[in-house]
Formats: structure tokens, C-alpha cells, sequence
């Protein structure tokens, strides 16, 4: 990121609606005090209450890139530091989950959600990850929790230039159903997905404003032993993009998934397929109906108690002239990544990473470090 | 003489170290409460998902994990038997849990001592001890057997 611009990003951040973290704070407020008061009074109140946890996840990442087009639309080198704070607590059957992420790029809460336990499953209210694909569940905003610095392009971010919506905001109903040592964990959401315009931009529960369509996913995964690293599964979405703001009435996208996470020893192997069709709308006289596959592998290798070795490569076929594609410029379609990662202790860790990207038909390099870590 | 006392002497060692192996090798990794909990009973895959993060409820009671690393043979154990995983995967797959489901995470303690005196105070409280080490305190008991050496 140039100067200037991450002068003008500080700048968005300092107008972030001072409604909007204030009522995060008095939310995180309320919740310690109940926290603190729980553990000094009566039996009965513990018993209602079950004081959560606050994670505080900062990471900071530095990245260049070099032979780059000239119709590359990112920075040449950029510094971005983020802080995401999560907090749950439970009140009887009740649960509340909250998550705020703050970063020169962005800054929203990006999950939001009350729950109710039903037997052994979860139904939510509120914003939520749409249960698509594997890494978009397994890893978000908390950087450490991820062994590579960058998420496949397939799985980037909304606000990053992410193709396939990574938020809901509605219903979500989740669960484990045990048989023996394994299990099959569930997960349906419904509700209103993002809104198509320079890129997608999902329901803001305390800015809501843009025209939002119904969404609808569901996944379903088999583990070996339940709760556990071992999964494969499946998931398939059907989202209604609205896209008016960039001259597109609507997009009706329709994306399934196949994966699986395999853990042997020190050596840990991910793999999803995606598929994905987007029919636009673009006036009553002209439609239009693309489809892409994407795929990406990557392999972890555990080879000292601190240190990880990592490589991915992520693959698409039929990006060249979709007309969906088209209208995102950060789309990475292809790329092999080499990287490191090193644990300080159990609550840090620096990656450094090497990748050959392919966007928009150019190939360019980049070259990521990053600091993250995970508090208290 | 000299050879006979060498017989007696070693045979006293035999069965000494015969007897420390067998006290040894018949050691039961339990889930230990405090003996007022209303806790009975709890399968090793429900306490593995407690010390997880996953809530579980008993007797209308939500129960609290107390993670035993006092020991590192106990927690191997523990992480081998129970948890089937890694200690480095154990930790990472309780955080993620939490960040992904809510919950929270379990209580540490490295210290026995202080372990005890949680077990002994909160009825909601369970944790992973040896058998022996239930036995011989007082105020927690056992409330189901996690991982038993199928040695004799």
C-alpha cells in the first residue's frame, strides 16, 4: 500500500460509526461484568451463567509483489495490520458469539449471533460464516489459527475481492451427530447474502443499507472421530446477487463444494474442488450463464515441534472470459505457494511465504511475512 | 553363605521391582470430581469433547474441564487415549473449536496442588487424575475410568 493510501485508510478507520464500537464495547462490557460477577456469587447465577472467552487475535502482514501488470489494480507493497476480537458466553441453553475485526482495509463485525442449544444442535440468529467449503469454516479472521498467511483465491474474503459470498445474515442451524467415536457435523444456513458491487459486500447488522437477496447453503461433513482434525464432506450454495449499483440486475450463483482435511502424523493434507455457475441478469433482454471449476491442494509438514513447512497450488478452469470473473480484478485463478511458518511459543507465530500468482491472465511474485498471535 | 545371601538379595529385588511394575501397570487414568457432584457418570467421548470446549451438561449441571498438565505422563496419556491427538493439535483444536462454535476453553493448571484445591472447591469441576491419586485425597472421587492399562 502507498503512503498516501494508508493514510487515507487510517483515515476511514477513524470514521468508522463510533456507534458501531461503542456498541461493541458496551456488549464486551456487559458480558465481563457478568463474567466477574459470576464468579463471586451464588450457586444458582453460576449455574445460568457461563462466563466465555474473549480471544484478541492482532496479526500483522507485509507483502510485495513485483512483475506485475500494469492493469494489476493492488499495490506494489503493502503493510497491513488487523485486530480481530471474539467473544462468546453462554446463559443457560442460550449462547452469544460475537466477533469485531478491525484492519487498514476493513473494519465490520463479522459475526454476530445469538444461539440457542437444541440436543446437539445449535440454531443462531444473526450474521454468520456461510457454512461453504472448508476453509471458509475451519479458518477466518484469526490468522494464527491458519498455517499459510494467504487463503486460496477461491476463499478470499469479500472485502479482499472474493468471488463466492463468505457471510449470511439470517438462520443458521448447526450440529454434530455422533455414531460411536465419529460424527457427521452439520451445518444450514438461510438468510441474506451480499450485495454485488465493485466487489461483495455483505449485510451490515449495525450499517444495514444496499439492496440484499435471499441465500441458502448447507454443508455436511464426516469425521472420523467427531470434533476432530479428520474431515471430508461436502457443501452446496445457491446466492441471489443484486447488482444493480454496477449494471447488473442480478446474479443467481449456485456453488458446490467437496473437500477434505487429512491429519497423519506430522504431515497435514487439505484439498477442495469448487464449482461454481452464476447466470446474470444483466437487462430483460440479455442473460448470461458461466461456470468455472477451482481447485486447491495444499500440504502442511509438522517437522519440528515449532516449525511447519507448507505448500499449495490452486488451479481454475473456464476463468478466461467469464463474464461473472470479469467483474472482479483480485480473482487469483492460479498459484503455487512455497512458505514457513514458526511458532514463538504456544501463542505466536511468524510465516514467511513466496507464491506465483496468476490474475486476470498475468502472472506476477509476492513475497508475504506475517506476525500473528492469539491474547490471553 | 555368601551365594546364598546373593539369592536372597536378589530375589528381594525381583519381587520388589515385580510389584512396583505390576502397581504400575494397573494404574487407571479417571475422570475425577468433587464428591458432591451431581456427576455419575460420563462416557471418554463426552469428556473428550468437554475438554474440547463443547458444553455438556449433567443432571442439570453445565461441567466445568480442568485441564491436568501437572504431570507430563498424565497429560501424554490423556492426549493419547482420550483426546487422540498431539499436544500442539489438542491445544490448536480447542481454540478452534471455541472460535468457531463459542464455548470456552478449559482452565489450566500445572500444579497439582492448586488442581486439587479447584476439584475440592467447585462441585461443577472435573479433571483427569490416576486412580491412586483420587484414593488418597479426599473430598474428590471417581466418576469413570478414562484409560486403563490392559497389562498384568
Amino acid at each position: 500500500m502507498k503512503l498516501g493510501e494508508q493514510h487515507h485508510h487510517w483515515g476511514m478507520i477513524k470514521r468508522v460509526n463510533s456507534h458501531t464500537i461503542s456498541s461493541i464495547f458496551f456488549l464486551l462490557a456487559v458480558f465481563n461484568n457478568a463474567s466477574a460477577e459470576h464468579r463471586s456469587s451464588h450457586h444458582h447465577f453460576s449455574q445460568s451463567w457461563n462466563a466465555g472467552d474473549l480471544l484478541i487475535f492482532p496479526d500483522v502482514s507485509m507483502m510485495t509483489r513485483f512483475n506485475q501488470d500494469a492493469n494489476n489494480h493492488q499495490a506494489n507493497s503493502e503493510i497491513i495490520p488487523e485486530l480481530n476480537v471474539f467473544y462468546t458466553a453462554d446463559y443457560q441453553h442460550f449462547r452469544f458469539l460475537g466477533e469485531w475485526l478491525l484492519s487498514t482495509k476493513s473494519h465490520n463485525m463479522e459475526r454476530l449471533q445469538l444461539g440457542v442449544h437444541i440436543g446437539d444442535s445449535s440454531l443462531w440468529l444473526g450474521r454468520f460464516h456461510s457454512p461453504i467449503g472448508f476453509w471458509n469454516m475451519q479458518y477466518h479472521h484469526a490468522a494464527i489459527l491458519q498455517t499459510s498467511i494467504s487463503r486460496p483465491g477461491v476463499m478470499m474474503f469479500e472485502t479482499a475481492g472474493g468471488v463466492i459470498p463468505n457471510h449470511l445474515t439470517g438462520l443458521l442451524l448447526e450440529g454434530i451427530h455422533e455414531v460411536e467415536l465419529s460424527g457427521f457435523y452439520y451445518s444450514l444456513g438461510v438468510g441474506v447474502g451480499p450485495e454485488l458491487n465493485r466487489q461483495l459486500s455483505p449485510f451490515n447488522i449495525f450499517e444495514p443499507e444496499g439492496a440484499h437477496r435471499p441465500g441458502v447453503a448447507f454443508r455436511i461433513g464426516y469425521q472420523p472421530i467427531s470434533y476432530g482434525i479428520d474431515e471430508v464432506g461436502v457443501s452446496v450454495a445457491y446466492t441471489e446477487l443484486s447488482g444493480d449499483k454496477i449494471g447488473v440486475h442480478e446474479v443467481k450463483q449456485f456453488v458446490a463444494t467437496a473437500y477434505s482435511n487429512w491429519q497423519l502424523n506430522d504431515i497435514q493434507w487439505t484439498t477442495e474442488i469448487v464449482y461454481a455457475n452464476n447466470q446474470l441478469d444483466i437487462n430483460s433482454t440479455l442473460n448470461r450463464s458461466d461456470d468455472f471449476a477451482n481447485a486447491y491442494s495444499q500440504l502442511a509438514w509438522a517437522f519440528h515441534q515449532d516449525w511447519a513447512l507448507y505448500g499449495r497450488i490452486e488451479a481454475t478452469i473456464g476463468a478466461k472470459n467469464d463474464a461473472y470473473l470479469n467483474l472482479f480484478n483480485n480473482f487469483v485463478e492460479d498459484r503455487v505457494l512455497g512458505g514457513v511458518r514458526y511458532n514463538l511459543n504456544r501463542n505466536m507465530a511468524l510465516k514467511l511465504e513466496a507464491s506465483r500468482d496468476q490474475l486476470n491472465g498475468n502472472e506476477f511474485g509476492q513475497f508475504l511475512f506475517q506476525w500473528s498471535a492469539v491474547l490471553p | 553363605m555368601r551365594v546364598i545371601r546373593g539369592c536372597i538379595l536378589f530375589l528381594a529385588l525381583f519381587f520388589l521391582l515385580f510389584s512396583n511394575l505390576s502397581a504400575i501397570s494397573k494404574r487407571s487414568l479417571v475422570l475425577a470430581a468433587n464428591t458432591s457432584s451431581p456427576v455419575t457418570n460420563l462416557t471418554t467421548q463426552e469428556a473428550r469433547k468437554l475438554f474440547l470446549g463443547v458444553p455438556i451438561e449433567k443432571a442439570g449441571t453445565r461441567i466445568m474441564p480442568l485441564l491436568n498438565t501437572s504431570d507430563p505422563l498424565t497429560y501424554q496419556v490423556f492426549l493419547q487415549k482420550v483426546a487422540f491427538m498431539s499436544s500442539s493439535a489438542f491445544e490448536s483444536q480447542i481454540l478452534s473449536v471455541v472460535f468457531r462454535l463459542g464455548g470456552k476453553r478449559p482452565e489450566t493448571y500445572s500444579d497439582l496442588q492448586e488442581l486439587l484445591n479447584a476439584l475440592q472447591q467447585r462441585t461443577e469441576a472435573v479433571t483427569f487424575l490416576w486412580d491412586d491419586q483420587v484414593q488418597t485425597h479426599q473430598g474428590i472421587k471417581s466418576v469413570t475410568v478414562l484409560w486403563q492399562d490392559s497389562q498384568e
